[in-house]
């Protein structure tokens, strides 16, 4: 049984977003270097319901993603989904970006090696 | 704690904590390490729900514009005290064998307040596997 390696520079970042979108959200997340997320369903009630083309109250199906990232990369990726989800249009979804104090994980042989060396 | 029938709770009276999540294979490690924390360490603040889960999002090859398929997986979250947090912590990675290769990852949160939170003492427990 080995240590645990605490990662401590990290942080969450929470998007919610139509459900439409989520696939776009994630390829953009990872082209600038995310490495894993999950996804919840969300039922989609935000604090208004937007009325359909007959003022039917219109259910949206929303998805919320969770990225776990490196505070380096917390800029990036917070700017990639920002632009991708059109967030700055009304009704797109939200997203915020939440501090972690410590994150574990897997962590490979090779690099538990390397850390070694260096610590 | 001030929580008497007639008094107002006050945001005083719930101290800070912490959340954890974990992200484990949907095997039935959630309820098992549920179960665990329950018994061994009194946490009855926690749960797990169903999400889909994209490991490796930068490590997979795949078409252009493509996701790699996702897979189920459950969230466990975890609230606990601050003087519990490191305690509870290890014994999920442990437990949940997150330090092998494809189990997941896992992470903690501040938490500003929380209430407290007791299971009814006059419900029978249910069967092991039921």
């Amino acid at each position: 049984m080995s240590e645990i390696i605490y990662l401590t520079d990290v942080a969450a970042i929470t998007c919610i977003v139509n459900k439409d979108r989520s696939d776009a959200v994630l390829l953009a997340a990872r082209d600038v270097g995310a490495h894993a997320a999950i996804v919840h369903t969300g039922q989609g009630w935000g604090v208004r319901e937007r009325l359909g083309a007959w003022g039917v109250a219109m259910e949206t199906e929303k998805d919320v993603i969770v990225f776990v990232v490196s505070s380096d990369q917390q800029d990036l990726v917070f700017e990639a989904i920002y632009q991708v989800a059109e967030l700055n249009a009304p009704g797109r979804g939200f997203m915020f970006i939440s501090p972690v104090e410590q994150a574990a994980t897997y962590v490979p042989k090779a690099v538990r090696e390397e850390l070694q060396v260096e610590g | 704690m001030n929580t008497g029938p007639d008094s107002v709770p006050r945001r005083s009276d719930f101290p800070s904590c912490k959340v954890i999540y974990c992200i484990v294979p949907d095997d039935g490690t959630d309820k098992r390490v549920l179960t665990e924390l329950r018994e061994k360490l009194g946490i009855v603040r926690a749960g797990s729900q169903t999400c889909r889960g994209l490991g490796a999002l930068a490590g997979v090859k795949t078409k252009r514009g493509k996701l790699p398929l996702p897979s189920l997986v459950k969230q466990l979250f975890v609230v606990c005290d601050d003087h519990q947090a490191e305690e509870v912590f290890n014994y999920i990675f442990w437990s949940a064998h997150v330090d092998k290769p494809r189990r997941g990852l896992m992470w903690q949160q501040a938490v500003a307040g929380g209430t407290p939170f007791a299971l009814p003492v006059d419900i029978p427990d249910e069967k092991a596997g039921g």
